[in-house]
């Protein structure tokens, strides 16, 4: 392996594939934060050089946290088929980027069983932001909940009603408007302001009870932490469709966010027996770059590599969803619109590669140096990079999370921009309801809450009058 | 000469109460939704995006939480009150955001002064910090403060020299409490801002404050501005926590209020 | 972090009496040192059976044969007094005309617990009525506005209700019980308040009298029709307007409807479709309430317009209404005396003008002289959103001047949040008194209030609105 090279008569040696690695990364305020990125734009280019020149074999030998040390990394290590690995491990970093880019969707699956986060992180490394959505574009992951997300043509969302206060009533109002816009084909999830086991239980039924009483096809969820949906199950409390849970790119971490590799396969099976779902894919994981070093639990690595592992964990599930809520964190890990856009394009396309069901939540916060236009710009490129969902929210605003994501209008427009459509059962509903016309756009009536009324209004009627 | 006439004001709250779909199937049904969340709900559509009104709306929310994270605090409010004013390791608004660590610390030179020149053992050391918002202190400081005097003078408390932090992140008065050593520490700080919402302000207390403890030994109240929790309220309430502060010795988690 | 305080309602009928025990569950969701208390559920433990309200000869109410009752339910739902923190005692109907009306109440809530209490009143009675029929709900879904009537055995309570705020509420004299027939069907008792209505009609039915069951049909047929006109906003003709209790009503038509009441139970009871049969048949309670019940089915099932509404609750509305809904809970920062609670029907002295003290003082004086000095009053005024400190000082500074010589307890009730910090002024400029000062609450002129202990750092009150428009 080859650490050393000279750049414009200037040498660059690197003490370990790991620094190759967090110096080869685009420009990220959190790597910087954490002193790990390249001193100069010229030291960059060189560790990227470096890192081309690296095989596939000479990066699953080093992970960027010991074997030994945590569990992430074993879950991903082990996971490994080695007849495929013994076929690819020979081949430089820069031989795979050409790899993905000029083969089939075929050939690209076949060889996914041998990745590990490294290799995955590494290649996309090496890739301008245009390589990213080209080769996305050809990876296509499919999922099976109570409906099946991820098929070429569609662009689903995910329905966020979140409530300052979790009102139920105020909640729904969300719902019904967001549905009126086709939204939430995905599935419907709150990301409940109270994580409570009776508050989570209430708003699972609310969902379930609006997708039966109008026949909506989609799944519920309530993006509550695993251990109290776990006990919303134990105790057959409410249907649950979809299981959540935020994760983190190694052991250390996750322990900041209270779980581990053994609690998430404990949840797994739980969720597996009591699942109101219908299909094989029932779990939902949440990511986004920089969570590793805010719990300080980045092993002095990038953040790029870091996320990468986070799709490892997450794909020892089989889940149905999985998203990086890209620009949540800040602005000392992603600095403005430019970090946004591209952490967004590169999450996606590792998600795709490593062989998750992948979508993004694009957004932003307000201490970052990003606005709406940076927000429309990553949606637009993902769209475009067959991205399997988005979120959804009224206007734009997310009133509990106080940050900015896509909303009911974006999904809309996304759609009809791209003539992708949502998940078939669900494009079929909406047509009948009116609120698509013949061709799945938006129709007429669309965007009115109040078309969602009458249902609940003729529980007050009374029937033999 | 024409009357001088002004283009209606789009961040004033009420706009966001407008229901703007064209042609309800219930104009009321939808009002009443809107009453039940905060959400940006009722907004109707031209083609797929957001009516003018509603874009210019959103701009102009988004707009004063970026000023409010990116303007320098203005300072002569913190000087007129006569407040002793420190920096931490920050030295502009971009490092700020950019290096938390930098703001949670001073230099050594910063934390002799602290201790020259402030009164030592408190049994409450008030700080005001600018944090993510210097507009949150502006709105706020003036009454807040004036009700928390009134209550810790009632009370009889020692109240320690009353410190500015600029740059500064909630850790800082872990530093000043240790310095100084202050029974009660409260920071005043300016919150993230959120959409429209560039005046609200957190207040962190602990008792006996140290770098040495986690976070939860931080006992907290957000949400201060106009249109959440009065600041003259929040005042009222961190009086209150005091007491019990100093009277249980202890403060966060271990606290149960 | 929950919280649960258990309410009581017991309603006193005129033919019929009832106990519930609800369990209100209160919940903190604030992450901060400012909880932030709201009502997650309400449910109801235990319902007791319907008693008839037990009379004696003379007519008056049976105190302790009612008390016994009560006893005998609290025991049955193995719940002590001293665990009730809130609820009513509502005495409705012609049975809070009753001369002993009042004795009947006090010894019932003394027995009850040391809970709020709200007093009788046509209107208030109305509005519980509402809330417990599901009428209230059902008016957040619903463009325009639910009209409830409660029918009861002696009267009928109505309210109005748009997006769950009451709009409007009145009483009526029609009721199950206002004609009463023994076993043989013949006539033992007619309501007065009937007489001018059957004058008109030239109905023969007079006491002793064997029924005409044909008479009686179109006794209750016109009530109905009252009804009918009333959702219709039809003005009523002189002799029926004077059915109306204390007040009349402003004529406008009403599209959707709901009975509640234990008249509602044949309302909404379509297995007899009150065609003429068998005098066994009409007479099962010895009275008109089936007779009066098809009488409205019937009438409102036609094409007249209005939608008919399906309660939650009928015969048990009102008691519901009493023990989830006559209570609000105060804003969760407030200055509490706990050892001056309960405080119970005191009147509200309202301030319109607080922003200057002189004028402050002015218009207290001019209101305080309506009770007598020994009086508790509680202040309410609304406040400013937000307000700065030094006009909160000089309200403070004022209310305590003016109430220098006044009795022991400084009750102050604002609209907006900032009771704990007024509170804080109240105690150092009046440190005389005992300090309650609450907030987001409102009381106007004319009401009165009850105030319970504090549970979990807030404090219900109960605001007694007596809409009456004499």
């Amino acid at each position: 392996m080859r650490l050393k090279t000279t750049l414009f008569g200037h040498t660059y040696a690197f003490k370990d594939v790991k620094e190759v690695l967090a110096k080869a990364n685009e420009e990220k305020s959190g790597d910087i934060l954490a002193g790990v990125a390249a001193e100069s734009t010229v030291e960059r280019i060189a560790a990227k050089t470096v890192l081309a020149d690296m095989t596939l074999e000479d990066l699953r030998n080093n992970p960027v946290v010991p074997y030994e040390d945590d569990d992430i990394t074993r879950v991903d290590q082990d996971s490994v088929d080695e007849e495929v690995f013994g076929r690819i491990k020979a081949m430089t970093v820069g031989e795979f980027r050409e790899f993905l880019l000029s083969a089939s969707e075929k050939e690209i699956a076949a060889i996914r069983p041998a990745l590990t986060s490294e290799i995955v992180a590494a290649v996309a490394k090496l890739m301008s932001n245009m390589d990213l959505v080209y080769a996305a574009k050809k990876m296509h992951v499919e999922a099976t909940c109570n409906t099946t997300i991820g098929k070429p043509g569609t662009l689903s969302s995910r329905l966020q009603p979140n409530h300052a206060t979790d009102d139920v009533a105020g909640i729904m109002a969300s719902v019904m408007e967001g549905i009126s816009y086709g939204v939430g084909d995905a599935v419907i999830g709150l990301n409940p302001a109270v994580d409570a086991i009776d508050s989570v239980a209430d708003i699972l039924k609310e969902f379930k009870d609006f997708m039966y009483k109008w026949d909506i096809p989609t799944q519920n969820c309530v993006l509550a932490h695993v251990t109290t949906q776990m006990k919303v199950l134990e105790r057959n409390l409410a249907p649950m469709d979809l299981m959540f849970q935020s994760l983190a790119g190694s052991e250390v971490a996750s322990r900041a966010f209270g779980i581990n590799v053994a609690l998430i396969d404990e949840a797994y099976a739980i969720m597996k027996e009591r699942k109101s779902s219908t299909g094989p894919n029932f779990m939902y994981f949440e990511t986004g770059q920089g969570s590793e070093l805010s719990a300080d639990g980045h092993h002095g690595a990038d953040q790029l590599v870091m996320e990468a592992r986070c799709y490892a964990f997450a794909k020892r599930y089989n889940p149905f969803l999985v998203n990086t809520v890209v620009g949540f964190i800040g602005p000392e890990y992603l600095y403005d619109g430019r970090q946004m856009i591209r952490a967004g394009l590169e999450d996606h396309f590792m998600g795709k590669l490593t062989g998750i069901p992948m979508g993004c939540d694009v957004c932003y916060t307000n201490h970052m140096r990003a606005d709406q236009n940076d927000l429309e710009n990553l949606a637009m490129m993902l769209t475009m990079a067959d991205c399997n969902y988005i979120m959804g929210i009224p206007a734009g605003d997310d009133v509990m999370l106080m940050y900015q994501t896509t909303s009911y209008h974006d999904a809309a427009a996304l759609r009809r921009l791209s003539g992708k459509q949502t998940i078939a059962p669900f494009e079929k509903r909406m047509k009948e309801l009116g609120i698509f016309d013949e061709l799945g756009n938006l129709s007429q009536i669309a965007g009115d809450p109040s078309l969602f009324i009458s249902r609940e209004q003729e529980m007050h009627l009374r029937s033999a009058v | 000469m024409m009357k001088e006439e002004f283009v209606p004001d789009v961040s004033l709250p009420e706009v966001k109460d407008k229901v703007l779909i064209d042609n309800p199937k219930s104009l009321e049904l939808v009002k009443r939704l809107k009453k039940t969340t905060n959400a940006r709900l009722g907004v109707g559509r031209a083609g797929d995006r957001f009516k003018t009104e509603t874009l210019l709306k959103f701009r102009a929310d988004h707009a004063i939480a970026q000023d409010a994270v990116w303007t320098e605090i203005d300072e002569s409010l913190v000087d007129e009150m006569g407040f002793y004013k420190v920096q931490t390791m920050v030295n502009n608004k971009e490092e700020y955001v950019r290096r938390p660590d930098l703001g949670r610390i001073f230099s050594e030179e910063t934390t002799e002064a602290i201790k020259r020149d402030c009164i030592h053992q408190p049994d409450v050391q008030i700080i005001v910090a600018d944090g993510l918002s210097g507009f949150a202190i502006n709105a706020n400081l003036k009454d807040m403060y004036a009700i928390m005097m009134d209550g810790f003078r009632e009370k009889k408390y020692k109240v320690g020299t009353p410190i500015f932090v600029r740059y500064s992140r909630v850790a800082t008065m872990d530093r000043i409490s240790e310095a100084l050593g202050a029974k009660v520490t409260i920071q005043l700080i300016g919150e993230r801002p959120g959409l429209a919402t560039g005046e609200s302000m957190s207040v962190y207390m602990a008792y006996e404050s140290s770098p040495k403890k986690p976070e939860s030994q931080r006992t907290v109240v957000s949400n201060i501005y106009s249109n959440g929790i009065p600041p003259i309220e929040a005042g009222a309430q961190v009086v209150h926590l005091t007491e019990i502060l100093m009277r249980e010795k202890k403060s966060g988690v271990e606290l149960k209020i | 972090m929950e919280q649960e305080i258990l309410s009581a309602g017991i309603d006193l009928g005129t033919t019929t009496s009832q106990v519930i025990f609800s369990r209100i569950k209160l919940e903190n969701i604030s992450y901060t040192a400012v909880p932030e208390i709201r009502i997650k559920e309400k449910e109801i433990i235990y319902k007791s059976k319907i008693y008839f309200t037990p009379m004696m000869e003379d007519n008056r109410i049976d105190i302790p044969a009612l008390i016994s009752i009560l006893q005998k339910e609290y025991h049955l739902a193995g719940i002590k007094r001293q665990d009730i923190s809130t609820g009513a005692v509502i005495i409705t109907g012609e049975t809070s005309r009753k001369e002993n009306a009042r004795q009947a109440l006090q010894g019932l809530s003394a027995e009850a617990g040391d809970f709020v209490v709200a007093e009788a009143g046509p209107d208030l009675e109305s509005v519980l009525a509402g809330f417990g029929s599901g009428a209230a709900a059902a008016s957040r879904v619903w463009e325009g506005a639910v009209i409830n009537f409660d029918i009861g055995g002696g009267t009928t309570n109505a309210a109005v209700f748009s997006n769950e705020e009451i709009q409007d509420s009145f009483a009526l004299d029609i009721g199950g019980r206002l004609v009463r027939l023994d076993e043989n069907g013949k006539i033992t008792y007619i309501s007065d308040r009937l007489i001018p209505l059957i004058n008109e009609m030239s109905l023969p039915l007079k006491i002793g009298d064997k029924v005409e069951l044909n008479y009686l049909r179109q006794l209750t047929d016109a009530l109905a029709m009252v009804l009918l006109h009333i959702c219709q906003g039809q003005e009523l003709t002189a002799v029926e307007e004077k059915l109306f209790i204390n007040h009349g009503i402003e004529y406008k038509k009403f599209e959707r409807v709901m009975f509640s009441g234990g008249v509602a139970e044949c309302i909404y009871d379509s297995s007899w479709d009150g065609g003429y049969v068998d005098i066994r048949e009409v007479n099962k309670y010895g009275d008109i309430g089936p007779l009066l019940g098809a009488s409205i089915r019937r009438i409102f099932s036609r094409e007249c317009g209005i939608t008919l509404l399906e309660p939650r609750e009928k015969i048990r509305a009102t008691v519901i209404g009493a023990g989830s809904y006559s209570v609000r809970i105060s804003g969760s920062t407030v200055i509490m005396d706990d050892g001056c609670v309960p405080l119970t029907n005191i009147p509200v002295l309202h301030l319109d003008h607080t922003e200057q003290g002189h004028e402050l003082k002015e218009e207290y004086r001019r209101k305080r002289r309506f009770y007598p000095q020994s009086q508790q009053v509680a202040i309410a005024f609304a406040g400013k959103r937000s307000p700065e400190y030094s006009a909160v000082k000089a309200v403070a500074k004022a209310l305590a001047d003016i109430t220098r010589n006044e009795g022991d307890i400084l009750l102050v009730i604002v609209e907006q949040d900032f009771a704990k910090a007024l509170g804080m002024l109240l105690r150092q400029f009046a440190s005389q008194h005992h300090v309650i000062c609450l907030d987001r609450i409102h009381a106007a002129d004319g009401d009165y209030v009850d105030v319970g202990k504090s549970v979990s750092g807030i404090v219900p009150v109960a605001v007694k609105t007596l809409i009456f428009k004499s």
